[in-house]
């Protein structure tokens, strides 16, 4: 892929490009107020990256003693070394009960994974059940953005989407009335799915728990009405202690989506009576990652995706343009330690003007780390056409200082 | 090599230099001559929920007949006289409280920076979440200042299941407009006594 031609796209409409950038920046904005109203904010994030710091270093131990923990509570444990494995797990699971209709909450995870594709192919219902990325689902396209997967989407698009697919009365794209018809619909596939699969925002080595957020009430609502919770999440999603998960708890929202909190946190610790609950734990390349010295702290993202929301570039060019899970800044240092071939124009969509940084709540040097793949980039001849292009031109014009 | 050791390995092999856990000053958050319930009052409303503030405990049937009169299906943990709540068994099948209205339970927290009220352990766990509507008691003297202060105090507990409850339900997955009501309460009354 090639991030100048990806966002064609996405030009082609200069006006939605405009909508989409005040979009991304009144988020941006609600942000900067919810920090300012938190004492000393600053040091807040100093206490979140100095514990990501840290548990990062000895992620052998936590991971273990989370692990330990949570078999403890009753819970099932599983490891997954990449995509494919967790899919396989995952699909074991659902088989051994015969499930056939699942509800799934948010987990960009299972995005990463292509869990939907592998289950839908194995004969399994997924419904995914957060407005944003129904609306996605329902499109047949992938979220443009980790945590408002549909904001690159129209409310008259998806008035149109939704007379098409729950069959609503033409509203004008009316947000209010499209939102209880989304309740309608997923009530009854709420009521009606044998299992529940959610992501996992947090996981707490010293008592096993893992901590969901979300605005709409939907994880629950998969995981109490079902007898089945399947939970996925990163290797990187394990922290030591639930006084740790009070920094990160205080950060994720305000940085996010400028709330002061999440209406629903959601800690899992033992399943409910008769209920099953298992983890999956995957690693599909993190610990590649983990081993780079310049850009280990990228595991240190707690996906509350203000790096994208602060972006010039990502709000002008939308999340698709990406080409990948994890668009935006994180995901332009994300995406290269996976396939650094195909993402090696992702370094180069920054004006490397350093926003992303400030607002990140870990304290992620995301503008140094794009930096520090461009070098790696040039150095391995891996350019995007383009920028080879343009720089053989200035090569051409300093090699010649007449001009 | 299985899966488990396969990943511990390389965790391993990145050998990154160990360093302490940070001793955090959980003092600097602390806000002086701050008054824990009014700012608590002010956030709630802030994050879309309701809020009343009771001189007994005996007004809440009167609040309940106020606020909600059509509501029928009623389940409540607080005990009332008059008004006549469906009696909840921990093994009801959560399905069948599909059509309740209103659900009344106890808080054993509430945080003043964000409004929100922690539920321990719910009789039944989809209640919070199942209900059109849904009221909390929570004590006054139980507000506290931040998350930090929250989790002090419930990681020294034992339970199964927790969450924090900030508001009724809401998602501005459609332009960023904000509609109160997606999956879980449509509304959502902190009631102190």
């Amino acid at each position: 892929m090639n991030h100048a031609q990806t966002t064609k796209a996405f030009f082609k409409d200069p006006q939605r490009v405009g909508w989409h950038d005040n979009a991304l920046w009144y988020v941006r904005s609600k942000r900067d107020k919810a920090a300012n109203q938190v004492k000393d904010w600053e040091y807040l994030k100093d206490a979140g990256a100095a514990i990501k710091q840290h548990t990062l270093a000895h992620l052998d131990k936590y991971l273990q003693n989370f692990e330990d923990n949570a078999q403890q509570n009753g819970v099932h444990v599983h490891w997954a070394t990449d995509a494919q494995e967790h899919n396989q797990i995952v699909h074991r699971i659902l088989a051994q009960k015969g499930v056939t209709r699942i509800v799934k909450s948010k987990s960009m995870l299972t995005e990463e994974c292509g869990l939907n594709p592998y289950l839908e192919s194995n004969g399994i219902e997924v419904i995914d059940t957060d407005l944003g990325e129904r609306i996605v689902q329902l499109a047949k396209e992938s979220p443009s953005h980790i945590v408002m997967p549909a904001i690159h989407k129209k409310k008259e698009e998806i008035d149109t989407l939704f007379q098409e697919h729950l069959h609503t009365a033409p509203c004008g794209g009316d947000p209010l009335y499209l939102t209880r018809e989304a309740r309608k619909h997923l009530r009854e596939k709420f009521l009606n799915a044998e299992a529940a699969i959610t992501g996992v925002n947090f996981a707490i080595a010293d008592n096993g728990a893992i901590v969901v957020c979300t605005n709409e009430g939907n994880a629950d609502m998969g995981v109490q009405l079902t007898d089945l919770h399947i939970a996925c999440m990163g290797i990187e999603k394990v922290i030591p202690s639930m006084e740790d998960l009070g920094v990160f708890i205080r950060l994720l929202a305000r940085s996010a989506t400028g709330q002061p909190i999440t209406t629903y946190t959601s800690h899992f610790i033992r399943p409910k009576p008769n209920a099953t609950m298992h983890i999956v734990i995957v690693d599909n390349g993190r610990t590649r990652q983990m081993a780079r010295s310049d850009f280990k702290n990228s595991l240190h993202c707690i996906r509350c995706g203000a790096c994208m929301n602060t972006c010039p570039i990502y709000r002008r060019s939308g999340g698709h343009s990406y080409d990948a899970t994890i668009p935006g800044p994180i995901g332009s240092i994300l995406s290269p330690g996976i396939d650094l071939k195909k993402y090696s124009s992702l370094p180069f969509a920054s004006t490397l003007c350093g926003s992303c940084t400030e607002v990140c709540p870990v304290r992620i040097n995301i503008h140094d780390q794009l930096y520090k793949w461009r070098q790696i980039i040039s150095v391995d001849g891996n350019f995007p056409i383009g920028k080879k292009v343009s720089m053989k031109i200035t090569g051409y014009i300093l090699a010649r200082p007449r001009l | 090599m299985n899966s488990r050791q396969h990943i511990f390995d390389a965790i391993r092999r990145a050998q990154l230099t160990p360093i302490d856990h940070p001793s955090i000053d959980y003092s600097k958050w602390t806000v002086e001559g701050q008054s824990l319930l009014m700012d608590f009052q002010s956030m709630v409303e802030n994050v879309g929920g309701l809020y009343s503030h009771l001189g007994q405990i005996s007004e809440l049937e009167l609040l309940i007949k106020t606020h909600y009169p059509a509501a029928v299906n009623i389940i409540s943990t607080v005990s009332l006289n008059n008004i006549n709540a469906i009696p909840m068994d921990p093994s009801t099948d959560p399905h069948l409280l599909a059509d309740v209205e209103l659900i009344v339970m106890e808080a054993s927290l509430g945080i003043a920076e964000n409004g929100s009220v922690w539920l321990q352990d719910p009789l039944i766990r989809v209640l919070p979440f199942i209900t059109q509507h849904l009221i909390v008691v929570l004590q006054g003297s139980r507000v506290v200042a931040n998350m930090n202060d929250a989790y002090s105090i419930i990681s020294t507990e034992d339970f199964g299941y927790g969450v924090f409850v900030s508001g009724p339900s809401k998602t501005a997955d459609i332009e960023q407009s904000l509609v109160i009501g997606a999956h879980g309460a449509l509304s959502t009354r902190i009631v102190i006594t």
